[in-house]
């Protein structure tokens, strides 16, 4: 089976190509700075937050932290994630004029999105190293880790976008009701604060959301220059490969009925 | 080369159909599940062979767009079976496959990739593909500024110009001015003679009389005749004068 799904993707590889080649220039067209914003998108969003957190709440995070950095840090990888997730929301329901003339395989339409995206986090990321390199820390050779970090978060990433594509094809609520989850979401993992301001019962709570356990992945080594734990791989790779699993197996069961319901 | 047995579709009515969360949680709170079925095509089976051009004739909603759909693989029968051996080009209404935001000649690769082609094919044959639209001059404006019958050209051209061994033609030779009609007419009958399988809907008997050498005529999704042109385009003209 594997075998036949691989030989699918070969052929198919180069509409993938163009679906998100097609994304990448819409997203762009008609912005006088254009690919640009991709880099400064990120590093307003952390201007703007260090100067509300650090000024305006007089917000402290332990020790003498690179604020900006845990910052952007955090930043670059939720937004990769929300950004995402919400392309593949109407991946299916936005190409309808597509699925309903010609045979093709409709997982193709989330994975296009997601790889989007990661084309994106590329430029993101450097905005990410222009801040390390501004604010003078140090690169490591733990930064390799990140690979790690950014496969096992693209895999989970795939899987919820899978389920949200197929969701929303039967219910276009999704699109409201998760505009407020991500929301949820994004107050819910420590981007701008530091996990020890909330209460000691709480932190189990955090520590199962698996956002949080993407962003202090990367902290760790681009902040504290060290090797996770071997925990965290193993959290890292069961998060993303349960989540790409079930998303995977959903759309799969679901994707037959996609043609009544667009 | 194509072969289709005892076809049926059901379609569960578009009143029925749920699409938000609110409605689900209504219709199960009330236990009314929806029980409005209508049957698009009904034991259809034909079957054709390669270089055969088949007309689909019938009034509208006799389930001819939903057969070509069947065959091209984007509906799934619920019942009997579909096979077909070879290459399916479905003709994209008017433009459905192109993105208005992007150019004319960034749709030509889009648009050749979702048809299930590569690169370097289409690399080779984009002159092709640009001379016999006509519009040479148009390729790096998008496509949101072409007239429908530009769309047109632009969709005729891709195709028809990447070879598929079996081509799905619905009511597109009634766009285009006149020439371009003529045109397209005779870039059919040059693959009909190549031995391209044409599978071709129109409500011009006219233009089914010239092209195709076998017609199937479809009756609320029920097929009442297969056979000849003649023969069954005489019948079903027929029926209409009654």
């Amino acid at each position: 089976m594997i075998f036949r799904y691989l030989s699918i993707w070969k052929r198919y590889q180069f509409l993938l190509y163009q679906l998100v080649l097609r994304d990448f220039k819409v997203k762009y067209k008609r912005s006088v700075l254009g690919v640009l914003w991709s880099i400064l998108h990120p590093l307003f969003m952390m201007l703007i937050m260090t100067v509300v957190f650090t000024n305006l709440f007089k917000m402290t995070t332990s020790g003498s932290m690179n604020y900006p950095v845990y910052i952007i840090t955090g930043l670059v990888i939720f937004n990769f994630f929300t950004e995402a997730t919400n392309y593949s929301l109407t991946a299916i329901t936005g190409n309808f004029n597509l699925i309903t003339k010609v045979h093709m395989p409709k997982y193709i339409f989330p994975v296009a999105k997601t790889i989007t995206s990661c084309v994106n986090l590329f430029f993101s990321l450097i905005a990410l190293y222009a801040v390390i390199f501004v604010t003078k820390e140090d690169v490591t050779w733990h930064h390799i880790l990140l690979l790690y970090d950014f496969a096992c978060l693209f895999l989970f990433t795939l899987g919820i976008g899978f389920i949200l594509a197929a969701l929303t094809v039967f219910f276009r609520d999704m699109i409201y009701l998760y505009n407020l989850l991500t929301l949820a979401w994004t107050y819910m993992t420590p981007i701008f604060y530091d996990i020890s301001i909330v209460g000691d019962q709480m932190v189990p709570v955090f520590r199962a959301n698996p956002m949080y356990q993407y962003v202090t992945f990367a902290r760790n080594i681009i902040l504290y220059h060290k090797i996770p734990s071997t925990q965290q791989f193993v959290i890292l790779l069961v998060f993303g490969a349960a989540a790409l699993i079930a998303g995977f197996c959903f759309f799969r069961r679901q994707q037959k009925k996609f043609i009544y319901y667009i | 080369m194509i072969t289709v047995e005892h076809v049926g579709m059901k379609f569960h009515l578009g009143i029925e159909k749920i699409n938000t969360l609110k409605e689900a949680l209504i219709k199960s709170v009330k236990r009314e599940m929806p029980k409005n079925e209508f049957w698009a095509l009904r034991d259809v089976s034909f079957h054709i062979d390669k270089g055969d051009v088949l007309g689909i004739v019938g009034a509208n909603g006799a389930g001819k767009s939903t057969l070509l759909k069947v065959i091209s693989g984007v509906f799934e029968p619920t019942q009997g079976s579909v096979r077909v051996n070879g290459m399916i080009a479905p003709m994209l209404e008017l433009g459905a496959g192109f993105d208005t935001e992007l150019t004319a000649r960034e749709n030509v690769f889009l648009n050749g990739a979702v048809l299930g082609y590569g690169k370097q094919f289409l690399c080779e044959k984009y002159e092709e593909i640009v001379a016999f639209s006509q519009l040479a001059d148009f390729m790096e404006v998008p496509v949101r500024n072409f007239s429908s019958g530009m769309l047109a050209r632009l969709a005729f051209s891709i195709s028809t110009l990447v070879e598929p061994e079996v081509l799905i033609v619905d009511e597109i030779l009634s766009v285009g001015d006149a020439a371009f009609q003529k045109k397209s007419r005779e870039k059919m009958q040059s693959m009909i003679d190549g031995g391209t399988t044409v599978l071709f809907v129109s409500h011009s008997i006219d233009n089914v009389r010239e092209i195709c050498n076998k017609v199937l005529w479809l009756d609320h999704g029920r097929s009442v005749l297969l056979g000849s042109t003649q023969e069954v385009c005489d019948k079903y003209m027929a029926s209409l004068g009654e």
